[in-house]
């Protein structure tokens, strides 16, 4: 790392010098984050895997590829971007490269070079430094883990591509924006976007200064011949923009930002895509392309339905309606806004996240039209959950398998991995959520119960007509354990067969599956139990209280305290 | 009869009896899941805990009660069907499942590229491999009843060790292409009158065998010592090589090779001048007889005729031709030829037993000289022909990696080490007094101290891991393993300690293991041979005989990050079954090979680091079709009974109702008319 600086850092510092100046202003540190307008630069168009997005997307996949975080320090991705690529040394050590395998951090310990209460918190954190990453025995040892163990590879691959991303920003500090954000030129040129520091050749003032002191600049692209005046500037605004954010000076930092925004556009207005859809996608990806938004109205209008239907109460139902009309309407507009930013006459269905997206909406709309024929909360419930496992699904299934389905605009993909992944991961994380919601109802039923309840129902037996609060609670109880019973029998299905698939075998008694199967050994005794008591609602309650615990050790503890193949989970 | 019947009424036939049973599996499999040192003191491994009578018995006796609950307390109407169809699904899951661990067999193997495999190495089960060292006789015997976790030996449980499979052995499976006529026994193969049997007296799950060097002025043992300092993540090793024992005189050390040999002081001077001798080389000028001179590496040679000097820049005995995967032996050579005007300079690469000459242009600036451009289309001196042959009698150049030291001692005090690469002249030192010899090793180069030994004995002794540097984790388990055999011949016995070897069969292509066997060499009295013993993984026939046609490590882009590690391995394998149809095909990290109809499963399990081999995995999927049937049963009954049953009912009770205020109007219409 040291080694790389100190070969850029002379050459650098005397074009910054040279063409800029070293001012000083007085640092106001405090207000800066606060002061500094970053709008301009999260509008910036920017070509990365041979997609147009922008540079506030580029930002947000950078961090969240590092930290597994969405944020790092609380402030915004652009901001970190910036603040990494300008002072690099600050971050080179700092732990926050994130290991997602844990048996992977466990091979730490095999290093001589760091004492137990670093290979401690390595496995109980699992954060490394850039600077960690990259010391050769480091190198050595995940080279021979990946020799000794395939299987480990999948997790090498994630905390190596987290160590690639962060090069790459750390490597080019001086205010070069770590990005392709040059447009191509007009004519004659390859058609690529590119990085500033590709550029500096363009420009024969800056290359003179290079050449002067024994570097040759790199060769530039072709066909911006005619534009070094605006390269120039640009060079001027990126300078702009590391002098304020150097010297705290907010008003030279927004100058500089807003010059360089400019300044891109007009280097080939044809190529730059509309200020709108750039600000329009920079609000799409803040609302995670609007499927979470959606999903969570379809979730609840689900379990509307399916309580209206099961208790029989038409209140239930209208509100049912309502959340599923708006989720189906945030669905919509998450289609529309895509086919909008895509352009095109037919419909955004180029890959799995569009396709899934456009039928989980057709899905969505036939159920809501058979609903309203026949309003018995069936048809209402299926549509809402084919529309929630969708749109959880799409936006799920990059951070499961650690791969692109598409979600990036434009981009036209393979077949994913496997989709019985995503659908086994989303079934079962449903479950859990369910099992959380029955044991909320659980214990309120126990609460009730053993304040007072007992007394009111030994007065009237629940095969007494009517329903009383007690049984009603009860019945909606069963009716999500029921719910969260099914979908963790088939997710755990969905997963044996992706298991087959991917590790050769349906069942490895790994102890996540296991314990998946416990939780469902107790939901299924839990329907049997019914069949032979008489306080039937008791012990759905109490089961559904202990079940509960159990899935929680699964989903957490497991990960501490055995080690297996899910460890990632 | 009656009591049996109240027996019924409250096991089988009652649900109170079917969930305690829920409730026993449900702990059975969280335990043996969630607390691993339960089943580790039963010395069962997942797959033999999750295959164990406990688990069996209680599934029966879950399956049968479901079965006769079901018959007798639930009738087949409508509303019902979800049940039964849950209920037979489990059923149908639990036959399958247990289908799929009775047949379920695992294991892997390793293949070199370009060879053929046709055997590979169960997981779990090991055996005893045996070898007669001449003759090269391999035999397995299986040890299903080896313990795996613990440690067992005279002081610590021996009785865990008195089993049928692990004493008394006599008789081996042979394994490799060599099938004897004779019998199985060991005694037969020894050419022992008397029967040999071996005891299993010791295992260590987890141990070295450590050998110590006794100084024993009886004894006439010369050897050669070599003290490997610890370096990085490698631990610092003393080996002793040793004329006694035949496997011990030769041995590897990460990419080097090691060789000690005793020989007379006058085959001493032989193999010293042998150096010179590696190669022999044939130069044709036009219209003269053909040269033959004898050349080793980096000596210039003249030829004696025509003005030329040539010297062995390298050699590389497996060069694959440019655009096949054939592989040849190849020779470049620096080549000057002086004449009376001034002199040229070329590389020349040949290829051992073939005319074909390539020349290469000098350019100072890019040597090696195999860069882009610098090879010519047309020799350069197309009048001088040279071919080659290896002629190294003395085996000096290294032959499965590309650095070797030979070590010979002759007479009392001699040690000499003669160091061969491919691409630099042989060092000859005298090491008399002790010397030092470079190991590059992964992490870097280590230096070693190496001394002659004279009057010693090598005894060997266990040495546990202690339990918190033991690495449970997949796959540095099982390498550590020892065993402790009692081989005896009539009063005769001797006790060997014999290490793990993960591949321990023969290669059908070389006749000789992947990785040589190391220790556990054993002189029986009155044997024609001696015979060494091997722990090892049982090996299984393939389904079909596999071929590592190509080996790609797809590394990480990027140039300057390129570091070693990779983001996919892709084995292309050609597969041919009984039948001797073959069919070809890739297994990557995510995707796997189905084979013969999906009932065999190959998958990428590891690599060599040199792209030069591949470990397979290799599982059958005995049952997968019928769980998946009980899973598909389970979902759809939980689906009907939970949301149709529901419907089914409201329906019945609707029509119930039509029907009975049906017969009321027929009643009162049948009224009106008698009316």
């Amino acid at each position: 790392m040291n080694k790389r600086i100190s070969s850029a850092a002379p050459w650098a510092l005397m074009v910054m010098a040279c063409v800029f100046g070293l001012g000083a202003a007085a640092a106001r540190a405090e207000d800066f984050a606060d002061e500094i307008d970053l709008s301009p630069l999260r509008t910036l168009a920017v070509q990365h895997n041979d997609t147009m997005k922008t540079l506030d997307t580029f930002a947000r996949q950078a961090i969240w590829q590092m930290t597994g975080h969405e944020k790092l320090d609380g402030h915004e991705a652009v901001y970190t971007l910036l603040d990494m690529s300008f002072h690099p040394d600050e971050y080179v050590n700092r732990d926050i490269i994130k290991i997602v395998n844990v048996p992977l951090r466990e091979e730490f310990e095999n290093l001589d070079s760091i004492d137990d209460q670093e290979k401690q918190r390595i496995i109980k954190q699992g954060t490394v430094s850039l600077a960690f990453l990259e010391r050769p025995e480091v190198d050595a040892l995940l080279v021979k883990v990946q020799a000794s163990s395939v299987a480990k590879s999948k997790a090498i691959n994630q905390v190596m591509g987290a160590r690639a991303t962060m090069e790459e920003i750390c490597q080019l500090e001086w205010g070069f924006i770590p990005a392709a954000i040059v447009p191509p030129a007009e004519s004659g040129g390859d058609g690529l976007w590119h990085r500033p520091i590709e550029m500096i050749g363009a420009v024969p003032a800056l290359a003179d200064i290079l050449k002067q002191h024994g570097t040759a600049p790199q060769t530039p692209p072709q066909g911006y011949e005619d534009k070094q005046q605006i390269l120039s500037s640009m060079f001027g605004a990126t300078g702009g923009l590391m002098r304020g954010w150097d010297d705290h000076d907010a008003s030279v930092f927004n100058e500089s930002a807003q010059n360089l925004a400019n300044l891109m556009q007009q280097m080939n207005p044809a190529a730059y895509p509309s200020h709108a859809k750039r600000a329009v996608e920079v609000i799409y990806n803040r609302l995670t392309m609007l499927t979470i938004p959606g999903a969570i109205f379809y979730f609840v209008a689900f379990v509307l339905f399916l309580m209206s239907a099961q208790a029989g109460v038409p209140k239930l139902h209208s509100w049912a309606l309502a959340f599923m009309v708006i989720g189906l309407i945030v669905h919509s507009t998450g289609i529309g806004i895509r086919w909008w930013l895509v352009g095109g006459i037919f419909p955004p269905i180029k890959n799995e996240f569009e396709s899934v997206m456009c039928s989980a909406w057709f899905g969505a709309v036939v159920g809501l039209a058979l609903e309203l024929r026949k309003p018995r909360g069936f048809f209402g419930a299926a549509a809402s959950f084919v529309g929630m496992l969708s749109l959880v699904a799409i936006f799920a299934a990059p951070y499961v398998t650690d791969r692109q389905i598409g979600g990036e605009i434009g981009q036209v993909q393979g077949i994913l991995m496997s989709y019985w992944l995503y659908i086994h991961v989303t079934m079962v994380t449903a479950s859990y959520s369910l099992i959380g919601m029955g044991f909320l109802l659980s214990t309120w039923w126990l609460v009730r119960y053993y304040t007072g309840g007992k007394a009111v129902m030994a007065a009237s037996p629940s095969t007494a007509p009517g329903r009383t609060f007690m049984s009603t609670l009860d019945l909606c109880n069963l009716t999500v354990l029921q719910l969260a019973f099914w979908m963790l029998g088939a997710g755990i299905i969905f997963g044996a067969i992706w298991a087959d698939q991917s590790w050769g075998r349906p069942w490895g008694w790994d102890p996540k599956e296991t314990f998946a199967l416990v939780t469902w050994m107790v939901y299924l005794i839990a329907v049997h139990v019914r069949v032979v008591t008489v306080n039937k609602a008791w012990w759905t309650a109490l089961l559904g209280f202990a079940g509960f615990w159990i899935m929680l050790f699964n989903w957490i503890g497991v990960n501490f305290l055995l080690v297996g193949l899910h460890s990632y989970a | 009869m009656k009591p049996l019947n109240i027996l019924f009424r409250y096991t089988l036939n009652n649900v109170v009896f079917g969930i305690t049973l829920m409730v026993m599996v449900a702990l059975y499999i969280a335990i043996g899941s969630g607390m691993p040192s339960v089943r580790e003191y039963f010395e069962m491994d997942p797959l033999q805990f999750f295959n164990a009578w406990p688990l069996k018995v209680m599934m029966l006796l879950l399956c049968i009660t479901l079965a006769v609950v079901t018959l007798n307390r639930i009738p087949l109407t409508p509303p019902r069907y979800g049940v039964w169809c849950i209920h037979a699904g489990i059923i149908v899951l639990i036959t399958g499942t247990s289908l799929y661990y009775h047949l379920k067999v695992e294991g892997k193997t390793l293949i070199p590229l370009g060879h053929t495999v046709n055997l590979f190495y169960d997981s779990g089960e090991r055996a005893l491999y045996a070898r007669v060292l001449k003759g090269e006789t391999y035999g397995m015997h299986p040890l299903p009843s080896l313990p795996r976790y613990g440690s067992y030996d005279d002081a610590h449980d021996p009785g865990r060790l008195r089993r049928k499979d692990l004493t008394g052995i006599h008789s081996f499976i042979p394994v490799g292409l060599q099938q004897l006529d004779t019998s199985n026994e060991l005694s037969s193969w020894l050419g022992l009158s008397q029967p040999v049997k071996l005891d299993v007296v010791g295992y260590y799950s987890y141990a070295d065998i450590v050998e110590d060097v006794v100084n024993d002025p009886a004894s006439k043992d010369v050897g050669v010592e070599v003290d490997v300092p610890r370096s990085g993540l490698q631990n610092s090793a003393r080996i002793m090589l040793r004329a006694t024992d035949p496997t011990a005189s030769h041995q590897f050390f990460g990419p080097t090779e090691l060789e000690y040999r005793q020989v007379s002081p006058e085959s001493l001077a032989e193999i010293r001048a042998s150096v010179d001798r590696l190669f022999e080389l044939s130069a044709a000028l036009p219209g003269k007889p053909a040269q033959n001179l004898q050349i080793g590496i980096g000596k210039p040679v003249e030829l004696p005729q025509g003005g030329y000097t040539v010297t062995v820049d390298g050699y590389d005995p497996a060069f694959q031709l440019f655009g096949s995967e054939e592989r040849v032996q190849a020779l470049t050579l620096h080549v000057v030829h002086k004449t009376g005007t001034g002199q040229t300079e070329f590389w020349r690469m040949i290829l051992g037993g073939r005319a074909l000459q390539t020349d290469f242009k000098m350019d100072p600036a890019t040597t090696p000289p195999f860069v882009k451009g610098n090879r010519q289309k047309e020799p350069i001196d197309k009048d001088l022909a040279l071919m080659f042959h290896v002629s190294d009698d003395a085996a000096l150049l290294p032959s499965a990696s590309d650095d070797k030291h030979v070590l010979l001692t002759a007479g009392d005090r001699t040690l000499i080490d003669i160091h061969t690469t491919f691409s630099k002249a042989a060092e000859v030192r005298d090491f008399s007094n002790g010397g030092q010899i470079e190991l590059p090793m992964d992490s870097g180069p280590v230096t070693a101290h190496v001394l002659r030994k004279d009057h010693f004995d090598v005894l060997t002794h266990v040495e546990q891991t202690p339990p918190h540097q033991r690495k449970k984790d997949d796959d540095e388990a099982g390498i550590k393993q020892v065993a402790v055999v009692r081989v005896a011949c009539g009063d005769w016995s001797q006790e060997v300690t014999i290490p793990c070897d993960l591949y321990a069969a023969p290669d059908p292509m070389v006749l000789e293991p992947m990785m040589p066997w190391a220790m556990g060499v054993v002189q029986i009295p009155g044997a024609s041979a001696a015979l060494q013993l091997q722990l090892g993984y049982a090996c299984l026939p393939m389904p079909a005989a596999l071929k590592l046609k190509k080996f790609e490590m797809v590394p990480y882009s990027g140039g300057a990050l390129a570091n070693g590690l990779f983001r996919d391995f892709r084995s292309t394998l050609e597969m041919t079954d009984s039948n001797g149809d073959t069919e070809t095909a890739v297994a990557s990290l995510n995707e796997p090979i189905y084979f013969d109809h999906g009932n065999w499963i190959f998958f990428q399990a590891g690599y060599d680091p040199d792209g030069q081999s591949s470990t397979i995995g290799v599982g059958n999927r005995p049952g997968v079709g019928v769980m998946l049937g009980g899973c598909v049963m389970i979902v759809l009954g939980l689906l009907y009974a939970f949301y149709v049953k529901p419907i089914v009912i409201r329906r019945m009770k609707a029509a119930a109702i039509a029907k009975a205020a049906g017969k009321k109007r027929e009643l009162v219409g049948s009224g009106t008319v008698t009316v």
